[in-house]
């Protein structure tokens, strides 16, 4: 086992990470300040999959381009689309939904969230067929890079890890300068003060929804060149999120970035190592465990996780 | 030969740069009825959630029955005879008026590991719970549902739920809070008949309350106890009056002289 | 006069006696008139309302909304899987083995969940189920056993010979048996002291700590008793389909579970049960119809949630009852 391929799986770890955290971000966000139990989070991965793979397929095949870098172009158009389709049926779920569900209690919005988890798999079953759909690389990020000197790392894992990190600062800079990203932090950690200001709630809301919608598509629509999209993907995912959220502390974004990456790089490097280490059965199995067995011990030391944005 | 049945010493609280309390010290010997008074802000809220335990203090001791009950958790503080009232309304409103005080009898009774038994034929504790609704006057209510009762009554039941925990100490967090006046005299004169059987420490805002019940009065301003002594005594206090009571010093002067 | 006052703390005759006769009447009469299809819905529907009962003592009467009780058919089925495959058939070990391990996984996973309420609950709930789905697609005896493939059981667990449960109708009666003590057992806990501390911690759990009583300790002896009953169901479960695999353990799973318990009425015992008879029949007979149930079940979730919470035990509850 060489050096390279340990440094290799420790990016990619990263990278999970970040797309862990394109997930986490706007569902602590949710949690904490809609105090909201939202369990379709995972279905906008998929439907951000979907859409964006068939909104790739399609511009492929209406303009006939071969060029790469126009191809390019079309792909980084289609990850745009799929972003925006899903944005626009998580709005409307918001508002035809979710608006009159804020009130009720936490069993109510399991019970919704959950029948519009399973309506939205058979949907995208109904759309887009049961088999994995795959949409290929761009041609410009197909070949490896070095990234530095001795060591080569795929390119395309590389540019999806760094639009992650663009979308971190930018979301960082949403939060702490402007006057939304501070009535966000406000409601994370004090519901009834935002309430209180006399701010319309409900637009909050759906902003917030909307940007996480929007996060988890985009999720969704880059990790489809490596692991292709198929219905029930964006559950597993979803519970990953989950245990993010609970080890670094709901409503907090800084936990959430780190434990985004701490989950990334356990679980990858879990898959990785362990195998070997333990055989071909127990192997994955003892590696999927890891991470919860990262969250016991933070639940047993710190259960209100590392990072808790001032509510329990 | 008994000392004090709560003792405060050095009581401190802080929120980040805001002290709540600081370095308090306070006494309620037993069978007293002590008041702790102040202005909105004075920390009074904070610092009955440290005697509850719910809230850990940062420095300072709680003595309770001469025992160091500062690292407990609030319901082994419960068990140890430390009841307490709740300023917002803290009821079971799914449970009768019987039941509510009922399940406070049982907490005293400590046998509640009983999976078999129904709760509602354990005579025991529905005799407690019936006298104790009787006594505070909600006898004839005892099978209403909490969630459908009037606010005073929920004050009402919520003393009784304090009272049939067989407490060496009351801690009654304002409890006509939201009353109206004639309620207000009612519960007045309820508190009045407990007095010498419990020791009780009354955070309260309402003067007219304190005044004509309290033996001993705690001023707290601004986090901080400065004064305590008998009500005369409290009145005539010239810092009491200068710090806490202000323009609300001729009222006071007025009271007295009324009564 | 006994059983009515059992059943529903009330002796006047209403509408919820009449849907109680009645399904008792088809689940006994089942093994006479249906065949093996149906009769295996109707043990289904038996196994899985017990488990819908466990849930709703915590969900309903403890205020608990545990996103992951599936662990519990999985950990029940388990162990009467490995117990076989080590010989050791017995009933009278297999089920007592199932239930303390059972116990003991719901006082390890408690631990932990119970220190945390509200949406950390429901997360970490699920979380620990999820972990236990991995677990169980870990586990892997001889050769061909386990993995993704799950646990056969050549028989079911005899109970000394006893009883003859190579026949289903036997089996069926059997199952009804353990439901009813089960229902009993659960009416007696739900009323007994420790269920009113229990229903007390659902309403307002400071206070019932400020009153003296350490709150946890009886939430997690809930939720031990709630996974003992839920891994007697899981034990059961797997004696039901001769055959337990890691997709008893999915999530969507304690989904279901949790719909069930719901759908029926929480806070009573008899709405677990109609819940968990309504979402059998109604996967039987919309998956008949088309593939696309879930499209189907979804929005009608979405129903209920808006205008039937107290679930269909609720609508049949005399007004008058609610004091």
């Amino acid at each position: 086992m060489s050096f390279l391929l340990v440094a290799e799986q420790l990016l990619n770890g990263v990278q999970f990470g970040i797309m862990l955290f394109l997930m986490a971000a706007g569902l602590t966000l949710i949690f904490g300040i809609m105090d909201f139990v939202n369990l379709i989070h995972g279905s906008l991965y998929m439907l951000g999959g979907f859409f964006g793979a068939k909104s790739i397929e399609l511009l492929l095949a209406l303009t006939g381009w071969e060029d790469m870098w126009l191809v390019t172009l079309l792909f980084v158009l289609g990850v745009i689309l799929g972003v925006c389709i899903t944005v626009i049926v998580s709005g409307i779920v918001e508002l035809t939904i979710f608006r009159r569900l804020y009130s009720g209690t936490h069993l109510d919005h399991v019970l919704a969230t959950f029948g519009l988890l399973l309506f939205f798999n058979e949907f995208a079953k109904i759309l887009f067929g049961s088999e994995p759909m795959n949409v290929p690389k761009p041609p410009t990020l197909e070949s490896p890079v070095e990234i530095i000197p001795g060591i080569t790392y795929s390119s395309y894992r590389l540019a999806i890890t760094v639009v992650g990190v663009v979308v971190a600062i930018g979301l960082y800079l949403l939060i702490t300068r402007t006057r939304i990203g501070m009535l966000i932090r406000a409601g994370a950690s004090n519901r009834e003060m935002v309430t209180g200001l006399g701010i319309n709630i409900n637009k909050l809301y759906t902003i917030v929804f909307a940007i996480g919608a929007g996060l988890a598509a985009l999720a969704g629509v880059m990790t489809t060149p490596l692991t292709s999209v198929q219905v029930g993907i964006g559950e597993e995912i979803m519970i990953l999120t989950f245990v993010v959220i609970v080890i670094g502390g709901i409503g907090s974004i800084r936990g959430a970035f780190i434990a985004s990456i701490l989950i990334g790089i356990i679980d990858t490097m879990g898959r990785f190592l362990l195998p070997s280490v333990l055989g071909y059965t127990a192997g994955p199995a003892v590696a999927s465990m890891a991470i919860y067995l990262a969250m016991a011990a933070v639940l047993f030391f710190r259960p209100s996780g590392l990072f808790a944005a001032g509510r329990g | 030969m008994s000392g004090p049945v709560l003792k405060v010493e050095g009581l401190t609280k802080r929120f980040g740069a805001l002290i709540a309390n600081e370095d308090i010290d306070l006494e309620v010997i037993p069978g007293e009825l002590h008041a702790v008074i102040g202005p909105n802000g004075a920390g009074k809220t904070t610092f009955v959630s440290q005697l509850a335990g719910e809230l850990p203090p940062n420095q300072g001791r709680i003595f309770f029955d001469g025992q160091d009950i500062t690292s407990l958790p609030v319901h082994t503080r419960a068990l140890r005879g430390l009841a307490r009232s709740y300023q917002i309304t803290s009821v079971i409103p799914s449970f009768t008026a019987l039941d509510n005080v009922a399940l406070a009898a049982q907490a005293a009774d400590g046998h509640s590991y009983r999976f078999w038994r129904p709760a509602r034929s354990v005579s025991g504790l529905n005799d407690k719970a019936a006298n104790a609704l009787d006594e505070i006057g909600l006898g004839a209510r005892k099978d209403v549902l909490a969630s459908n009762m009037s606010h005073g009554e929920h004050r009402q039941l919520e003393i009784a739920m304090a009272l049939a925990t067989d407490p060496k100490l009351i801690l009654l967090d304002e409890p006509a809070a939201g009353m109206g006046p004639a309620a207000t005299e009612g519960m007045i004169e309820y508190l009045r008949s407990l007095k010498g059987r419990f020791s009780i420490l009354l955070i309260e805002h309402d003067m007219d309350v304190v005044f004509s019940l309290a033996d001993r009065i705690s001023v707290l301003v601004s986090g901080r106890r400065i004064a305590t002594d008998a009500p005369d005594n409290i009145r005539q206090n010239a810092e009491v009056r200068r710090a806490y009571l202000g323009d609300k010093a001729d009222s006071l002067v007025r009271h007295r002289t009324d009564g | 006069m006994w059983p009515s006052r059992l059943l529903f703390g009330a002796s006047r005759f209403d509408l919820r006696h009449l849907v109680v006769l009645a399904g008792l009447a088809i689940l006994l009469l089942v093994p006479i008139v249906g065949d093996a299809y149906v009769m295996r819905v109707a043990s289904r529907i038996v196994v899985l309302a017990m488990i819908a009962i466990s849930l709703d003592i915590l969900l309903g009467y403890g205020g608990l909304i545990s996103f992951g009780h599936a662990m519990f058919l999985g950990s029940g089925g388990y162990v009467v899987g490995v117990l076989a495959f080590f010989g050791f058939q017995n009933g009278f070990i297999a089920y007592p083995a199932a239930i303390i391990l059972s116990v003991i996984l719901a006082g390890i996973v408690g631990y932990l969940v119970l220190r945390t309420v509200g949406v950390y609950f429901i997360m970490i709930t699920l979380a620990f189920a999820q972990m236990l789905y991995y677990v169980a697609n870990g586990v892997q005896i001889g050769e061909d056993y386990g993995g993704d493939e799950g646990l056969p059981l050549s028989e079911r667990n005899p109970l000394f010979g006893l009883l003859d449960f190579g026949d289903p109708a036997i089996f069926h009666y059997f199952t009804v048996v353990i439901l009813g003590v089960i229902l009993y057992g659960s009416y007696r806990l739900v009323n007994s002291r420790f269920g009113r501390v229990i229903q007390a911690c659902r309403d307002n759990e400071r206070r019932v700590k400020s009153l003296g009583y350490n709150t946890f300790r009886y939430r997690l002896a809930v939720f031990m008793i709630s996974g003992g009953i839920a891994g007697l169901a899981g034990a059961l479960h797997m004696n039901l389909q001769k055959f337990v695999s890691p997709d008893e353990l999915h999530w969507i799973i304690s989904g279901d579970l949790l719909i069930m318990v719901i759908v029926g009425g929480a806070n009573s015992l008899i709405g677990p049960i109609i819940g968990t008879a309504v979402f059998v029949l109604l996967e039987e007979v919309i998956s008949n119809l088309t593939e696309h149930w879930m499209a189907i079940f979804g929005p009608l979730l979405l129903i209920v949630v808006f205008f039937g919470r107290q679930g269909i035990y609720g609508l049949i509850r005399p007004k008058a009852d609610d004091g």
